[in-house]
This record gives structure tokens, C-alpha cells and sequence, in this order.
């Protein structure tokens, strides 16, 4: 079978999957609403998928094709099964005001299809070139597959760098590989460009319920024209897909606080799950998202951000069974239990200084990320009177996350300016991606709050 | 004349002009850097896809070994003669000039990508076949049942068992 044909087929089941989901959920009820919502079903069910593969994998078995295909139909059926007791969702989209608003997203839209069709045909022909992807992501997604499983032994999974590293990545790379027919690694950039096209699709029907399609497609638009986006997209390293749904929870729970519908918490829950699973941050990004969640709503529902806390540790815990059963030593990056230590805290107050200094242009980087923190901080600023809750929670989301990546940075055991050289480009990814996939929902509120007054 | 007086704006009104005003500021920041960027991000993005559509199928698949200015030909010569259930180990040393201190430290990562399922093992001793990149065969004392020179410092040994 044509190895093209096969992830046309993962893909397929990752559509199959998350549609289910988002029946199940209320989202998806008409044929229309399942075409509108194709690109959250693709990374819904991407992410139930690599959930499961993972848990699989854990589980010790090999996670073949038919194993992830049965427990992904039980998945898809027991969600099916929740639509007969689940309300369909009334989901209305931000009307465009007409006129020149009309061109400007016609314009937006263009430019993000020209941007992701140039993106698909470089990751066409691309292979893996990034020093992590060929030194641990993609060997740890080839020996899943050669191995049958995360294999313990002299060359297997956790005999590479990072071995601490959660399976999501590697496992969903397998499943590239045993779905194409052989462990081709030029495949994977080509899968990894349909889940970034995917993003786009799913923010766009996310965020249309608030963000008029003017606002809406020349965010998106500004987002793909990130240029550390731009080289992220296709690289196969797992900061990619962490980014992404680090930005779907993030946008998920921001409309939650406006809109209240529990949906998106849930949505937001499974995309937390698959960030937990991806990198070892994937963790603290889910609890951050949480714990700003249960602020910002002030105490009036605590159910929600308690799901996603719960959702996100509950994910970790086989993993950490397993790191611990296998005998698998830590990252010697950092240990996070030192943020407790004032003493070694206090030793080492040099390198805050050295990595407010060095590491924190990264993330206002006009070259990197162009206006995506500035954008986010500055509109998050603007609402705190208007619309506090969501603009704590994009304020608290921002700072605190990169206050968290200095703080890592602070008590790391490597040499500092080779860390942050090494990696400050991959982390601020994450943070970066979901400012801006925030942008056009802050705009489009802060427009929205005088027209309300109004009204 | 009619005598018109403004209302003064209340307190409430100027924040919510303001806020609306800091919206306005931020959607046309968004539309102007997108003006200004598509362009060229496009044309970066199309000429990457043509330099890498030129380039021969087994030159992009070494190109993160270029990247660290490896010589990949080892590579190739190892998955041509190692069995795929054969294991391996990597040494390195100076007996090779390199270009950049992370030439070496890649060698053994690259092999592990390039020749999985041939599991690479950390000790010499037990591995089936050595890649030296610039290491001391004799070193490690083992007896040679074949050895094969790429270029002078980079060889690739099959240990006699």
C-alpha cells in the first residue's frame, strides 16, 4: 500500500475518532457542523488516540494497528453512546460586519491558504533535520515499532536522551510508520503539516464564536506567519504538537469563562491529557491552565478547572508507574522540588539574573514570534476592568508561564548560556503560539465591550 | 446659535473607549505586520520546498547529520554491512579532524536514528561491530575479524567472536 494512502487513513481515524467525540459532546450533530468542525475532530481525535496508544504502550503491549483501532472504536462508540443523553450544542458564529470587513477576511483566509499549501510542499520533500528529533523523538518512535513496545533493554525506548520524556510523541509517530507500511521518516513532516492544518481548522471554529471572521482570519493568518512557527511546523519535534494544544486548551478555557458551556472544558481536558503525555512542561501547562481557570471564575465553578487538574495528573500517573517499575533515571536538566529550596535558590541568584537576561528576549522575539506576547499582554491589560476574567486569565497564563520558564532556567544543573541557546527557541513555543491563538479573541472582546454598552 | 455643550464622558465611557481603542490598535497591528510579512514568508517558504524537491532523495536524508558536519559515509557502510539484528557501538576521538565541537557528539545519535534496528549498545565489549569516528580501535584491545576504512580515522570493524 502506498505509504501516502496510510496516513491518509490515520487521519481518517483520527477524524472517525474525534467526530465521535464531538457527537458525543453535542458539537458535531448535522453533516454541515461536521464539516465545520473537521479540524478539532482530526486533533481531538489525534489526541484520544495518542492517548490511548500511549496508555497501550505503557500497558506493555505493542500497540499495533488493531489494538489502537479496537480501543479506538470503543472509545468512538462509548462517546456515541453519551449523545443520546447530551443536548446539541447551539453553537452561533460571529457574524462579519460587511463591506471592506468582508475583503479583509477574504485576505486573511488567502494568505493562510498560500502559507499552508507552501508549508505542505516543503514538508512533501522534507526530512527530519532537528538535533532532537534524530537523536531521541523519532529512534524512540522507530524502536516502538521495531521492538514491539517501549522496549527496556541495550537500544530500546529508554536508552535515548530524555528517556523521562513521556510516550505521546513517539507513540503517534509509530502509528505514522505502522500505518505507511515501513519506518520512513520521510513521511512524518508531511503527517505533522496535516495536524498543523488541522490547528488552524480547529481554532478558526473555536474562535468563530466569538471573533468576527475580519479579526479572525488575519490572527490566524499572523500566527502560520510566525517565523518560529513557520520552521516548528513539519519539524517533528514534540514542541510542535505541545504548542498546539497548549493554545486549543488555552482558547477552549478562555471561552468557557465567557460563554460557560462545559463542552469546551471537556474539549479542553482531552487536549490537556495528550499535552501532559507529550513533554514533561506538558504537566505544569495543564495545572497552570487550571489553577488560573479557578481564579479568574472567582470561585463560582470550581467542577471545571478541578476536571481538567484531575484529567491531566490522573494521565501522568501510569507513566510515572512505569518510569518507576523501569528504573529510569530523571532529566539531569532540573529538578523542580529545588523551586522549594530558599538556600539553593539563593546560591544560584546569578543565573535568574542570567536567564531574565538572556532567555527572556526569546519570548518578545520580533524575529521568533513577532507581536505575539506584546499583542496578548497589552489587549489581557486592556480588558482586566471590562472583561476580568478572561483578561487575568490570559495575563496570569502569559506571565506566569514565562516566569515558570526563567524559573527552570534558574535552578537547572546545566551550563546556563548553553542551555538557554539550546532550547530557549523550542520553549518559548509554546507560550508564543497560544498568545497568539489567543490575539483575535482578546481583540474582538476588547471591540466587543463598547458595542455592549451601546447596545 | 444654538448653544451645544458636550456631556462630560463618564468615567465608565473613557475606559470602555479606551479599551475599544486598544482592540482597534491591535487588529490593525495584526493586519498591518500581515501585509508586510506574507510575502516574503511565502517566497522563504516556496524556494525551501524547491531546494529540497532538487535535492537527491539520499542527500536530505543525511541533511541533520550535515547539519553537524558528520561525514555520513560511515553511515551508509554501516547499514550495507551490519546485520539488522546485529548490535553496535560507537567510539570517537581525535585521530579526525572536525569542524565543530558538536561533530562527534552527533555521531553516536545520528547511528542510532540512521541504523535502528541494529540496537547501538554504550560498551564496546559487547557490541558485534564498532563505528570509530576518529577513535582508537586498538584500544580496546578486541580482536578484528574485518575492518573497513572510509577515510583515514573514520573506519567501521566487525569484532571476531
Amino acid at each position: 500500500m502506498n505509504e501516502y494512502v496510510g496516513i491518509a487513513l490515520l487521519d481518517l481515524v483520527y477524524a472517525g475518532v474525534g467526530t465521535c467525540a464531538l457527537v458525543g459532546l453535542g458539537l458535531v450533530r448535522s453533516a454541515r457542523s461536521a464539516v465545520l468542525y473537521v479540524g478539532l475532530a482530526v486533533l481531538v481525535g489525534w489526541a484520544l488516540v495518542g492517548t490511548i496508544t500511549s496508555m497501550l504502550l505503557i500497558a506493555g503491549l505493542a500497540a499495533v494497528v488493531w489494538q489502537v483501532l479496537a480501543v479506538g472504536l470503543l472509545a468512538a462508540g462509548a462517546c456515541l453512546a453519551a449523545a443520546r443523553r447530551v443536548p446539541a450544542a447551539v453553537t452561533r458564529f460571529a457574524p462579519n460586519p460587511g463591506g471592506i470587513a468582508t475583503w479583509v477576511a477574504a485576505g486573511g483566509a488567502g494568505v493562510l491558504l498560500v502559507l499552508l499549501e507552501s508549508l505542505g510542499r516543503r514538508a512533501f520533500y522534507s526530512e527530519p533535520t532537528t538535533w532532537d528529533v534524530w537523536s531521541f523523538w523519532l529512534p524512540k518512535a522507530e524502536s516502538i515499532v521495531y521492538f514491539h513496545g517501549l522496549d527496556t533493554s541495550a537500544g530500546g525506548f529508554n536508552s535515548f536522551a530524555n528517556s523521562d520524556y513521556p510516550p505521546f510523541a513517539p507513540a503517534v509517530d509509530s502509528l505514522t510508520y505502522r500505518f505507511a507500511g515501513s519506518v520512513d521518516n520521510g513521511i512524518i513532516p508531511l503527517q505533522h503539516w496535516v495536524l498543523a492544518v488541522a490547528f488552524f481548522g480547529a481554532l478558526a471554529v473555536l474562535l468563530a464564536r466569538r471573533v468576527a471572521p475580519w479579526i479572525l482570519w488575519p490572527s490566524l493568518a499572523l500566527l502560520a506567519l510566525m517565523p518560529s512557527y513557520l520552521h516548528l511546523v513539519g519539524s517533528a519535534l514534540a514542541d510542535e504538537p505541545l504548542s498546539e494544544c497548549v493554545a486549543l486548551a488555552v482558547v477552549c478555557a478562555a471561552l468557557w469563562l465567557l460563554d460557560r458551556d462545559p463542552r469546551l472544558i471537556a474539549v479542553a481536558a482531552v487536549f490537556c491529557v495528550a499535552a501532559t503525555l507529550l513533554k514533561n512542561e506538558g504537566l505544569p501547562f495543564a495545572l497552570l491552565i487550571a489553577v488560573l481557570l479557578a481564579l479568574t471564575a472567582r470561585g463560582r465553578r470550581v467542577r471545571a478547572p478541578l476536571v481538567l487538574a484531575a484529567a491531566a495528573i490522573l494521565a501522568i500517573v501510569p507513566w510515572r508507574l512505569w518510569l518507576n517499575a523501569n528504573e529510569v533515571a530523571r532529566t539531569p536538566a532540573y529538578d523542580t522540588h529545588d523551586l522549594l529550596r530558599p538556600s539553593y535558590l539563593a546560591d544560584r541568584i546569578d543565573r535568574l539574573g542570567t536567564s531574565l537576561h538572556e532567555a527572556t528576549p526569546y519570548f518578545f522575539s520580533w524575529s521568533a514570534w513577532l507581536l505575539a506576547l506584546p499583542l496578548a499582554l497589552a489587549l489581557g491589560a486592556a480588558l482586566l476592568r471590562s472583561r476580568p476574567s478572561i483578561g487575568w486569565f490570559a495575563l496570569g497564563t502569559t506571565l506566569v508561564a514565562l516566569a515558570g520558564n526563567i524559573a527552570i532556567y534558574w535552578v537547572s544543573t546545566f551550563p546556563i548560556h548553553w542551555y538557554i541557546r539550546t532550547t530557549a527557541d523550542r520553549t518559548s513555543s509554546t507560550i508564543a503560539v497560544f498568545c497568539a491563538a489567543l490575539t483575535p479573541l482578546l481583540a474582538a472582546e476588547a471591540l466587543r465591550a463598547r458595542r455592549e454598552r451601546i447596545g | 446659535m444654538e448653544d451645544v455643550r458636550r456631556l462630560p464622558l463618564s468615567h465608565r465611557a473613557r475606559e470602555l473607549g479606551l479599551v475599544r481603542l486598544v482592540g482597534g490598535l491591535a487588529v490593525a497591528v495584526v493586519l498591518v505586520v500581515v501585509a508586510w510579512r506574507a510575502p516574503g514568508a511565502v517566497h522563504d517558504a516556496d524556494s525551501g520546498a524547491r531546494d529540497l524537491a532538487a535535492m537527491p532523495e539520499d542527500e536530505r536524508d543525511f541533511l541533520g547529520a550535515r547539519s553537524a558536519d558528520v561525514d555520513t559515509r560511515i553511515f551508509v557502510l554501516a547499514a550495507r554491512k551490519i546485520p539488522r539484528d546485529a548490535t553496535y557501538a560507537v567510539i570517537t576521538g581525535n585521530k579526525v579532524g572536525v569542524s565543530t565541537p558538536n561533530t562527534l557528539y552527533a555521531v553516536a545519535p545520528f547511528a542510532r536514528y540512521y541504523l535502528l534496528p541494529r540496537r547501538q549498545t554504550p560498551e564496546p565489549t559487547a557490541a558485534d561491530w564498532i563505528i570509530s569516528f576518529g577513535g582508537d580501535l586498538e584500544a580496546l584491545q578486541l580482536t578484528y575479524a574485518e575492518r573497513d576504512q572510509v577515510t583515514p580515522g573514520i573506519e567501521l570493524a566487525r569484532v571476531a567472536r
